[in-house]
């Protein structure tokens, strides 16, 4: 038994990489329907955006890139879908060099989507107007105490190079102490910037969406109050998308909500596999001191 | 020449950085205007010269690996062509007539062949003008030169002059500036085809890794150890649907316990404490784990890294700190 578990304990890399394959594969090829209710951190993001008067500015910057695309693009299209239904204003902007695409397409996709009846949900929102895509600017500190001056001097064309000066949205809102939220989406360390430079200093409030990896990091924020709402990896985003209801909008099951028993099985397999090895290295070190002691 | 490299720096962070920590607890309007004019125009153009200065820096690491045929300069290579072809196909419109594969929405083959010569001629160029022996710096010398002029027809041909979408044209054109990537245009396509799913395979490898790595080294060896190993265990099931599902203590047992103990001390019981309660299961555990042990742990970091960054910023300002400067002091 003992020279078994030695064995199992030197298991080939290669079975555990096969295992994990198939914990992902098997859920997303037959997929069973992952139970769970919105933890309060994601309610919080939630009701805070759905308590702001329609027609309100609200920041939404995208600091995140394709690896990182299941846990903040899914939100990113929940938060717009929230924004457009609510008929808030969204001001979209990002501060790393591989961000614009990204805006593009969920934007793109959440303008183009369609009801069960094949009718666009948001036929008459008109950018410049409703939305505005501001693109990318380098130097993110100065770009959040630049639009906290002013968006038009910060920015003076948006993505699709039109003069932001002549834009209706930029009329009544000129800089960010005049919008009534910041979301930042973020797959880097920018939300603790977003927090000094722009929330805290233009007393906007503001929520997180960051991966499950660093959301550990943004809790001494959120128990304080300053951010409002966490929304955490792919499970935050999948409750994001329960309470704006992506599935009723969309009639299709959301990315993020599908995505949960692929990451149910993975996590199931490590934590198992964590304390099967660990019981096994306590029996063969036993063993051997056992052995040592005996002879 | 000592007072260009060694000393204006430091009289330049100096300058700065007690011009806008004063700035911070003024608050007139000429203070409100300084950072205006610092933020708005001065730092987006200094951060935007360091991405140019970054892009040069990297270009160069690449040439001399290549030029000098290090080990692995075949992946500098491919470095080279993929960020060349990524920024001149910024510069290509879309192009309805001829597509490329199903997928692609309006890719021109005649432009991406524009595209390579012109990628061709540029590298060889670089390549010229970084030098070399005779013989070998004459032929890239040709090569710039042959794949300019086809990059450069190849444009001219392929696209109809009248559409105004012309790399030259638009090179000469002022309101070619601030020109943006069209979302139909190549560059998107390269991104949402390439680097998107490039991208998303690196990061997933991870799972991989991790997997393997927490079979084999997290193991409960000390008090520490064994401790971060169940809270990390717990947290991993607590943040996935299944810790819901895992309830250790019923809502109704705990109402049961919380009411015997409000007896027990003579209080009285609220109303609403069916509703406030909870069940008890694994995705609370790690709630609590997340906010209370985990947030005062992140707080003492925090304050740390902020109070170095404090002490860091004393010390350039007042030229303690140099090592930003190079040249290995």
């Amino acid at each position: 038994m003992i020279e078994f578990m030695r064995r199992f304990l030197n298991l080939d890399r290669r079975i555990i990489y096969a295992i994990v394959f198939f914990c992902v594969l098997l859920p997303l090829i037959y997929p069973i329907r992952a139970k769970f209710t919105p933890t309060e951190e994601v309610k919080r993001a939630y009701n805070a955006i759905e308590a702001l008067e329609p027609g309100s500015a609200i920041i939404i910057s995208c600091d995140y890139g394709p690896s990182t695309m299941p846990e903040n693009y899914t939100f990113y299209v929940a938060l717009l879908h929230q924004c457009f239904r609510k008929q808030l204003r969204p001001i979209i902007l990002t501060l790393v060099d591989y961000g614009p695409g990204l805006c593009l397409r969920g934007l793109k996709e959440v303008l183009e989507s369609k009801d069960s009846q094949g009718k666009l949900l948001y036929p008459d929102r008109q950018a410049g107007r409703d939305y505005v895509f501001l693109g990318f600017k380098p130097g993110s500190t100065s770009v959040m105490l630049g639009i906290g001056q002013s968006f038009t001097a910060t920015f003076p064309n948006d993505y699709q190079n039109q003069p932001t000066t002549t834009m209706p949205i930029f009329r009544e809102i000129t800089a960010l102490g005049d919008c009534k939220y910041i979301v930042d989406i973020a797959a880097v360390g920018l939300p603790e910037f977003w927090l000094p430079y722009a929330s805290a200093r233009e007393k906007v409030p503001m929520s997180v969406n960051c991966t499950a990896v660093s959301v550990a990091q943004y809790y001494p924020y959120y128990t304080a109050g300053q951010f409002q709402g966490l929304v955490g990896g792919m499970k935050g985003s999948a409750e994001f998308e329960t309470l704006v209801g992506m599935e009723q909008i969309t009639g299709k099951i959301p990315d993020a909500t599908r995505g949960m028993p692929a990451q149910n099985a993975v996590h199931i397999f490590i934590v198992l596999s964590i304390i099967l090895a660990n019981v096994m290295h306590i029996s063969v070190r036993r063993a051997d001191l056992s052995a040592r002691r005996a002879g | 020449m000592q007072f260009l490299k060694r000393r204006l720096p430091v009289i330049i962070a100096f300058c700065a950085g007690m011009v806008f920590w004063v700035q911070y607890y003024v608050p007139s309007q000429a203070s409100q205007d300084l950072l205006e004019t610092f933020t708005a125009s001065w730092a987006i153009i200094l951060f935007g010269a360091a991405f140019i200065l970054g892009v040069l820096s990297a270009i160069e690491h690449h040439w001399t690996k290549i030029t000098l045929k290090k080990a692995g300069y075949g992946y500098s290579l491919v470095a080279l062509l993929v960020f060349g072809t990524m920024i001149l196909s910024g510069w290509f419109p879309a192009q309805p007539s001829i597509r490329l594969g199903g997928a692609a929405p309006t890719l021109s083959w005649g432009m991406l062949a524009a595209t390579l010569c012109l990628l061709i001629g540029i590298v060889s160029a670089v390549s010229y003008l970084l030098g070399g022996n005779g013989e070998r710096r004459y032929s890239r010398g040709m090569t710039a030169l042959v794949f300019l002029i086809l990059g450069a027809v190849g444009a001219f041909v392929i696209q109809p002059l009248a559409s105004g979408y012309m790399l030259l044209w638009k090179v000469s054109n002022p309101a070619f500036i601030g020109q943006t990537i069209k979302p139909d245009s190549m560059f998107m396509w390269f991104f949402d085809h390439c680097f998107v799913p490039l991208d998303s395979t690196m990061f997933s490898l991870l799972a991989f890794y991790i997997a393997s790595a927490a079979f084999r080294a997290f193991r409960a060896r000390s008090f520490e150890a064994t401790a971060l190993l169940i809270s990390g265990c717990l947290v991993m099931i607590g943040r996935v649907p299944l810790g819901e599902q895992l309830i250790l203590i019923p809502k109704g047992v705990l109402v049961s316990w919380y009411t015997a103990y409000l007896h027990l001390v003579n209080l009285p019981v609220p109303p609403d404490l069916a509703t406030t309660l909870a069940d008890l299961n694994i995705t609370s555990i790690a709630g609590w784990i997340l906010n209370s042990p985990n947030s005062a742990a992140q707080r003492g970091i925090l304050l740390g890294v902020i109070l170095s960054q404090v002490a860091i910023s004393l010390r350039i300002m007042f030229g303690i700190e140099r090592t930003y400067m190079g040249g290995g002091e």
